[in-house]
């Protein structure tokens, strides 16, 4: 670390990053990030996925050792080594799963770990720690009881909490002004949480230095002083709030404006007539479903849009058969309408990736090749219960060059590949089987730019093919520019079907309009 | 993260992989070696063939019940219930032996038996439910049990010459055929589980059931048949055990459970699933063996053995997941 340049730390900064530098095995996630926190203040931090914004916050937090350059709290060097370090520093984070327990009360999840410091002997007090807690809440204008617990609160209350208990460990360590970081603290949230979560952070402007990393531009131009830009790992502007806009925003972080080429519109051809999935009156039990009918056309991708809890990625699992209880019927090319079931849908013809990667799209502990081959044991590399493991390797390899996966050979592990790198492998292994309709949760989600063009094409190609193509997705831009319609749910329901032709793509507002314009009071609880 | 640094190939991290993979599947074969070197040093016994024949007695048993339990093992589940499985088998076979009615067919029967506990075992798992360790703890002592009533709680004794032949004959001299047929059955098994479909899934819903399940893997029916593996080949333990006593008695099988589950730890397969395998497990099962026949030989009880054994079992896991933390897990 010795050949970082040093200077001066500014005067006020409460945490800097210097230089700094984090690899991974495939890529490089921080490229000589030099960002700086000023006392006080709100900084944002905006880019795309894979532009460096976790690994950043990982960095800043200190659970992530950078491989060059260094952070500097309060102008010292710092090296927290876990949370708790941090935490004991003055350094919180909060992140967008909850890392709250669910059974214990608010005023227990304030202290959690650090009762000690409010204690009456060898008894916590549990009296004091209820009123401090309560007095706390009280003073962000949080309407929370101290003695509620956790999982009776609605996730943007439990981020209250979250702030609260930063602020509560700071004062009892003595700390004057804690570093608070939000990771994507309001992905999760739904509008309405997120206005008031937005208020309480407000309010924490002059007792705490905030870092707020989101996807949502318009909330991070309300709220930030500054803003920094990510992409590809560099800083590629730090500037006043009030002198960038969404657009401006946007051009930064993809380096274009929305590109109709990104999305490889020039591609998109007209669907054709023949329906190849049919979905009739779909639902789940509980309502996340509820009575959804839609079809597919050969060579037509269906975009899914909607808020966090509009069903959208239900939908997806449900048609695929992946969720129990299901009602209603799915249909696949001449086949008969049936009760989705998923071993049979697979049989006949579907290919279906899941929103978890690396839980549910691929074994990470075992190789390429055994990836690959999964699904199609069955009737292809093992089709009388003999594994044809030359067929498997010659597959897994030809996949490995086509789709330029980084990887040695069919014997490495998916764990070791980027997250681009393991969705190239989930979609390999599906397209292996020729699927005439293929489903898709989420595809880029925390997948690097060149792999989410690399992805794009591959479904462009698929629906020239004459593939039925369904994706459910968070990305606005990805929606509209892949898809020839999107479909907006709303509370279990199609709100909206959108036309989406290459000459004349709806704006993202329009789609958000509708989004939200269904009532949502019941959702997200 | 752009496009260029994507695509370049995976660095060095996986040569270092490598390397300590190397090292992991050294470790047990060393400790075997040293530990020959050791006993037939502090024993003039051990090296002899008359010991080289009871140590294929001791050892063909246990690689019987090792095997099919890698394999529940590799899925991720455990079954406690395999030293259960081969107390109450050999209690059915020595029944059916001194009994006399099913002839020839007293084998068979009482290692299809063995099957069908697993199964059921294992339909309690995939379709109840119930964790592994639950479901095959239960069945241990529910076996033990009916064993027992079997038994009436004392050794029942059979002849039947073809029976003992079966176990303590000697195809290939020195060896006792009981660890012929083990060696036998782990080729077999080696086999299945690294060359067939149902030994790939075994692997797949070890490493990640819901990958499995959602790549249109028939999860529950390969549990199923892997537990029903399971109980047949403990259930051969069983026969075996009590072929060579010539009696089924209430004590067959009481060292099998930690025995195998030591052998199948140290060779290298991990608890957790999806990692090792019933190859590495004839390792584990000789460096158990040998452990036991030497501390026989130099004279140290069996309180001794149980000792060290379940040092072994603990240490080897301890070894395991220090190395997985050294490792890089993205």
């Amino acid at each position: 670390m010795s050949s970082v340049p040093r200077r001066p730390p500014e005067a006020g900064a409460a945490l800097a990053a210097r230089a700094v530098v984090k690899r991974y095995p495939g890529v490089v996630a921080l490229d000589g990030v030099t960002v700086e926190l000023r006392d006080g203040e709100v900084l944002g931090v905006v880019g795309e996925n894979g532009a460096g914004k976790s690994t950043l916050l990982d960095v800043l937090s200190g659970v992530v050792a950078p491989d060059a350059g260094a952070v500097e709290l309060h102008g010292a060097e710092a090296a927290f080594g876990s949370h708790r370090a941090a935490n004991a520093r003055g350094v919180f984070r909060v992140f967008q799963e909850q890392a709250l327990i669910p059974n214990l009360r608010v005023d227990e999840s304030l202290l959690l770990g650090h009762e000690r410091r409010l204690r009456r002997g060898p008894l916590l007090a549990r009296r004091a720690i209820q009123r401090r807690a309560q007095t706390l809440l009280d003073e962000l204008g949080v309407p929370v009881d101290a003695r509620a617990r956790v999982e009776t609160l609605d996730l943007g209350h439990r981020q209250a909490v979250e702030i609260a208990r930063a602020l509560l460990l700071a004062e009892l360590l003595g700390i004057e002004r804690p570093v608070v970081l939000f990771d994507e603290a309001t992905a999760a949230l739904d509008r309405a949480q997120v206005a008031a979560f937005l208020g309480w952070v407000r309010a924490l402007r002059g007792r705490a230095s905030v870092v707020l990393v989101s996807h949502f531009l318009p909330e991070v131009l309300a709220t930030a002083d500054r803003i920094v830009v990510l992409k590809d790992g560099a800083v590629v502007t730090q500037a006043p709030a009030a002198e960038l806009d969404e657009p401006r925003l946007h051009a930064l972080m993809v380096g274009r404006e929305r590109a109709a080429d990104h999305h490889r519109e020039d591609l998109q051809r007209p669907a054709g007539a023949q329906p190849l999935l049919r979905v009739r009156e779909l639902s789940l039990p509980g309502g996340s479903v509820a009575g959804v009918s839609l079809d597919v056309h050969a060579g037509e991708i269906v975009g899914v849009g909607g808020l966090l809890g509009s069903g959208k990625s239900d939908l997806v699992r449900a048609i695929a058969g992946a969720l129990p209880g299901a009602t209603g019927t799915v249909q696949l090319g001449e086949g008969p309408p049936a009760r989705p079931r998923l071993r049979r849908l697979l049989a006949a013809g579907l290919g279906f990736v899941p929103a978890e990667r690396g839980t549910e799209g691929l074994v990470l502990d075992a190789s390429l090749l055994a990836n690959l081959q999964l699904p199609s044991l069955q009737d292809r590399f093992a089709p009388r219960g003999w594994w044809r493991r030359g067929r498997a390797r010659a597959a897994t390899r030809a996949w490995i060059e086509r789709l330029a996966i980084a990887a040695p050979g069919p014997g490495t592990l998916a764990g070791a590949l980027s997250g681009g790198g393991q969705q190239k492998l989930v979609l390999a292994k599906w397209l292996e089987r020729s699927p005439r309709v293929l489903l898709l949760d989420s595809p880029t989600r925390g997948v690097d730019t060149g792999a989410r063009e690399a992805i794009y094409t591959l479904l462009r190609e698929q629906s020239q093919q004459g593939r039925a193509v369904l994706l459910a997705s968070d990305d606005l831009t990805e929606l509209i520019g892949l898809s020839h319609r999107v479909v907006v749910m709303a509370r279990g329901r199609v709100a909206a079907v959108v036309e989406a032709p290459a000459e004349a793509k709806p704006s993202e507002q329009r789609i958000v309009t509708l989004m939200s314009a269904a009532p949502e009071q019941e959702v997200a609880a | 993260m752009s496009a260029e640094t994507v695509e370049r190939p995976v660095p060095e991290r996986l040569d270092d992989g490598r390397r300590r993979e190397l090292a992991r599947s050294l470790l047990a074969p060393a400790a075997l070696v040293l530990l020959v070197v050791y006993f037939s040093l502090r024993s003039d016994t051990f090296l002899s063939w008359g010991n080289v024949t009871a140590f294929s007695g001791q050892a063909g048993p246990l690689l019987f019940v090792a095997l099919g339990a890698t394999f529940v093992v590799v899925m991720g589940s455990i079954d406690l219930s395999v030293g259960a499985v081969a107390l109450f088998c050999g209690a059915v076979a020595a029944w059916l032996l001194s009994d006399g009615a099913l002839g020839g067919f007293a084998v068979p029967a009482a290692i299809l038996a063995g099957a069908g506990v697993g199964a059921i075992s294992g339909a309690v798992v995939a379709y109840g439910g119930v964790p592994s360790f639950v479901a095959t703890l239960g069945a241990m002592s529910i076996l033990s049990g009916v064993a027992l009533k079997i038994l009436r709680g004392s050794p029942l004794p059979f002849t039947s010459p073809a029976t003992s032949d079966l176990a303590i004959g000697q195809i290939v001299p020195h060896v006792q055929n009981a660890g012929l047929w083990a060696l036998i059955a782990w080729a077999l098994f080696v086999v299945v589980g690294l060359r067939t479909r149902f030994g790939l899934y075994v692997y797949a819903i070890g490493g990640g059931e819901p990958v499995a399940r959602l790549s249109g893997v028939r999860v529950r029916a390969v549990k199923v048949a892997a537990f029903a593996l399971s109980g047949a080949t403990a259930a051969c333990a069983g026969v075996l055990l009590v072929a060579q006593l010539g009696s089924g008695g209430p004590t067959v099988g009481s060292t099998l459970l930690l025995d195998s589950l030591a052998a199948i730890v140290v060779a290298g397969t991990s608890l957790s699933g999806g990692r090792g395998g019933v190859h590495r497990t004839l390792l584990g099962v000789l460096l158990i063996s040998v452990l036991a026949n030497g501390l026989n030989q130099i004279g140290a009880d069996d309180y001794t053995q149980q000792i060290i054994k379940g040092a072994v079992i603990v240490g080897a896991v301890l070894l395991a997941t220090a190395r997985r933390r050294g490792e890089v897990t993205k």
